[in-house]
């Protein structure tokens, strides 16, 4: 099915596309959905409600908050609303009692996916983690640059204090976690112009990095990227008569699928963690309610990815653009460990601003990381109770889908 | 700062003091990071702990028989990364301090846990795993996490606890910093198995791992009190009880596994169905952990898992005795496979007689209950009554002496005639049938002679009386004969052993 691409061109604004949707589609997939009853009513209400979230998360996002954490946590609150709706829908009795059994393959391939989530969560959770040591170091660089009274001038000492985090902040933005060749290969970076290497040093042995790197800790090939790949790998909406066979099920799962992956998307993009990518190609058939609100955030995260100051950075968090920004111009104004007096209102302007930032992130980190726990628990929920019933409630056929070992055969003669 | 609160002081006096402070600072972090950089690359460290009597350096109580030794800072190393931590804490340092330390720490906490062998996976990997891949990988995290919460992350603990005595926040976060990560993989990996397929083969090995958690449940919220650990007792208690819900899940599964074993072809010869066997191998090895499968059972607040409202309580033995139940109902299914109905009863009796057995005196028969196992041998009985009919009821009609009395000659050498023919067919078809249990293969030849003896003898003894001669040639089988014939029944083929 054709995407999203040329819905704008007409001009017409996500309501109404949605009052066109429900009023006069024409398309396969909603001829189904036109059958009254009210189980059909309820699929149709899911599929309203998740574009309803996304149209109020799209048009309320302005270029300053999209990206931010505070958007991001709106985010993870939609998905997590969805979640629940889902999870209501699936369970509900309704759709409970004739559960056909050519949905398992549905329900284990959502599961699939579900158990990648996993892992970005878990990535994302460090990432968090990682944040967190970035402000302890603009902490540092506070202190060090923040004169108390107006006849305190910047000694020396107090430039090599901040630079010396500023350095270790750059290291520590830059690279991606734990890639041994990378902290190496970092380590003269800075965000000056020159660097300022005299002072970076890591306390930790080349060999106990190296040591560390091969076993404890996440596993070097694992990437961020092809994990969201995996996700998103054969997710195409279902054909009709795939929903007429699993009594509608097959859409509302597509639609949990897709969610699934635009949100993992979104925090891989936004979150530093290892092997990102931003590149993906969306693709969702225009007919259904939330593809053009959910394309245009995609859409828009996409061409932020595409700046020239974002390209190479860490992770697309809006915060992170003014840590680099104020950073950066705070080395260049120290490098020399002198500062002019006439730099000295620029000097204290970066600081204020970082000041604000660093605030904002470390009110903002907390509840963030709580919501991603959530969603890991909300997706393992999901996992482990709500749909492993529908798997239950459909006898024998589950034997053909061993591919999540729900049809185990016993070994004949097993401990014996 | 500091200097700021000595009064009178001129401002450039102060400027200057103030980056003499600075500069200071900075050697005394380089001095602070060599101190713990050194002992990384000397671990003799252990040899200079005497130096320091009044606080040996911790390495935790000795759990079973872990022969761990630290390699923790030497105790001068420690007084002087505590003198130069009090001084940098004073002078606002304490970020940076904390910062070196735990960077330091962790390094050596993750060298540490590395050397245990365990590798961290992630969720995809571990579900996507080998069973006998995953089994190791369990045994490894069992035995690491023992050792790590036991020993390692309360040495550091008190080890960040020397460092920065007296600068508790400090402290915590050096801690912190430099455990948490490690203790999160931890967890990771537990997460990881009990989000994962719940098959039967699992079990044992979450039950391990369930109670390896549970275990070291009272270290973790002494060693993780603080504020930067505190949600990490969190995850903790959420991941020890996503494990006790995967045990659960992994019982609602086996009775799925029961359930959804068809019938497809019978068994040759009625002997014991390898789910019988499977089922009851299965619960006699878990019955092993039943105290603390009792306990995981009990503790399911929301009987979430229970898909069926009849299942009467959530508790252990409720739950087996409803897998049981499940069994019993698939081997009667399966046992309407086969085409002679004598022999599904011997299947029944097989199957359930193996489960009598196997039960012996074990835990599992003390949680299904007497009343539980009486029911089973009366069902064996009723299936042995059923056997006789299906079997030998025709027979036995044929010479039962009506009130009409024996009939003619010829009625009566027709009725032996078909008799004999019977007995025949029953001997050619039961050639292979088997019944596994030597007693009760004696109590059905038993029962059977004594079923058919009586009549057989009195209607012999009876025809003879009254047709004196004319029977003689007409009798091929004595009243032995039959008997013989009857106990040479159910022979067991040497291949099939008898259950132990």
């Amino acid at each position: 099915m054709p995407p999203t691409d040329y819905q704008g061109s007409f001009g017409r604004s996500f309501l109404s596309l949605r009052r066109d949707h429900v009023h006069t589609t024409t398309t396969t997939t909603t001829d189904v959905l036109a059958r009254t009853s009210s189980q059909d009513l309820e699929l149709q209400a899911f599929q309203k409600c998740v574009a309803d979230l996304f149209i109020d998360l799209s048009s309320s996002s302005s270029t300053d908050d999209l990206l931010s954490i505070s958007w991001i946590r709106k985010l993870l609150d939609v998905f997590l609303i969805c979640k629940e709706d889902f999870r209501i829908l699936v369970l509900s009795d309704r759709l409970n009692a004739d559960i056909p059994a050519s949905s398992n393959r549905l329900v284990l391939d959502f599961f699939d996916r579900c158990v990648k989530a996993l892992d970005v969560c878990n990535a994302i959770r460090d990432g968090i983690d990682q944040i967190r040591q970035w402000t302890i170091l603009i902490d540092i660089v506070l202190v060090a640059l923040r004169p108390s009274s107006s006849h305190f001038a910047l000694g020396e000492g107090h430039l090599r204090r901040a630079n010396k985090a500023l350095a270790d902040l750059a290291i520590s933005m830059l690279d991606d976690k734990d890639s041994v060749g990378g902290v190496f290969s970092h380590r003269n970076r800075s965000f000056g112009r020159h660097g300022n290497n005299n002072n970076i040093h890591r306390s930790s042995s080349p060999a106990t990095r190296h040591f560390r790197s091969l076993s404890w800790s996440v596993s070097r090939t694992w990437s961020a990227a092809k994990q969201i790949q995996a996700i998103g790998n054969n997710l195409v909406p279902p054909k009709t008569s795939e929903i007429a066979a699993t009594n509608g099920l097959a859409l509302p799962i597509y639609t949990m699928n897709s969610v699934l992956l635009v949100v993992m998307w979104v925090l891989v993009a936004a979150v530093p963690c290892q092997d990102r990518g931003v590149q993906h190609h969306f693709s969702f058939p225009r007919n259904l309610p939330w593809a053009a609100p959910v394309m245009s955030i995609c859409d828009r995260i996409m061409e932020e990815s595409k700046k020239k100051d974002r390209r190479n950075s860490n992770g697309l968090l809006m915060e992170f653009e003014k840590i680099e920004r104020c950073a950066r111009a705070l080395s260049e104004l120290t490098e020399l460990n002198k500062v002019e007096d006439d730099k000295m209102d620029e000097v204290r302007e970066n600081v204020q601003e970082l000041d604000e930032i660093c605030r904002a992130i470390r009110e903002g980190l907390d509840p963030l990381e709580k919501q991603v726990r959530e969603v890991f628990r909300q997706i393992v929920r999901s996992r482990t109770e709500s749909l492993d019933r529908l798997l239950l409630h459909s006898p024998s056929s589950s034997s053909s889908s061993s591919s999540a070992g729900t049809a185990h055969h016993p070994p004949p003669h097993h401990q014996k | 700062m500091l200097l700021r609160t000595i009064p009178n002081l001129s401002p450039s006096y102060l400027d200057h003091a103030e980056d003499l402070l600075q500069r200071s600072m900075s050697r005394l972090r380089s001095e602070f990071n060599y101190l713990l950089c050194d002992t990384l690359s000397s671990p003799a460290a252990l040899d200079d702990e005497p130096e320091d009597p009044d606080l040996p350096i911790p390495v935790a109580q000795p759990v079973q028989d872990f022969n761990v030794v630290i390699d923790a800072l030497p105790g001068g190393n420690i007084r002087d990364l505590g003198d130069i931590a009090k001084r940098m804490a004073a002078a606002g340092f304490g970020q940076e301090c904390a910062n070196a330390y735990s960077i330091s720490r962790k390094d050596f906490v993750e060298e540490s846990v590395s050397r245990l062998g365990v590798r961290v996976f992630s969720t995809s990997q571990v579900q996507n795993m080998e069973c006998s891949d995953l089994d190791l990988e369990i045994e490894r995290w069992n035995q690491a996490i023992k050792v790590v919460f036991h020993i390692l992350f309360p040495s550091e603990r008190r080890l960040s606890d020397r460092v920065f005595a007296g600068l508790a926040p400090i402290a915590d976060l050096g801690f912190a910093d430099a455990c948490r990560e490690t203790a999160v993989n931890f967890l990771r990996f537990a997460a990881a198995v009990a989000t994962g397929q719940r098959v039967p083969e699992k079990l044992f090995k979450v039950v391990r791992m369930y109670e390896t958690l549970k275990e070291l449940l009272p270290q973790i919220h002494v060693v993780f009190e603080d504020q930067y650990c505190e949600y990490l007792v969190e995850e903790y208690d959420l991941c020890w009880m996503n494990l006790g819900q995967a045990v659960r899940d992994i019982f609602v599964e086996l009775e799925n596994l029961v359930k959804r074993d068809l019938p497809n072809r019978p068994l040759p010869g009625g002997g014991v169905h390898p789910i019988t066997r499977y089922v009851i191998n299965y619960l006699h090895a878990a019955s092993f952990f039943w105290r603390i499968l009792q306990e995981i059972m009990e503790d399911s607040a929301v009987p979430a898992t229970s898909v069926d409202e009849l299942r009467p309580s959530s508790s252990l033995s409720a739950q087996i005795g409803w897998i049981m139940e499940r069994l019993n109902q698939n081997l009667e299914e399966k046992s309407r496979a086969y085409d002679n109905e004598a022999l599904s009863f011997v299947f029944l009796m097989n199957n359930g007689q193996y489960i009598v057995d196997k039960l012996g005196s074990s835990e599992l028969k003390m949680m299904l209950g007497n009343e539980w196992i009486r029911g089973q041998h009366s069902k064996i009985r009723q299936w042995l009554g059923m056997y006789h009919k299906r079997c030998w009821a025709k027979m036995i009609a044929l010479i039962q002496i009506s009130s009409e009395g024996l009939g003619s000659v010829l009625a009566v050498k027709s009725k032996l005639k078909y008799f004999n023919t019977y007995l025949q067919d029953i001997r050619t078809e039961q050639k292979g049938w088997v019944i596994l249990n030597d007693q009760l293969r004696d109590k059905i030849r038993s029962s059977t002679v004594d079923y058919v003896i009586p009549t057989y003898s009195s209607f012999l003894d009876r025809a003879r009386r009254e047709l004196g001669r004319r029977m003689d040639n007409t009798v091929k089988h004595s009243p032995d004969d039959v008997e013989a014939c009857i106990r040479e029944l159910f022979v067991v083929a040497t291949r099939q052993k008898p259950p132990r």
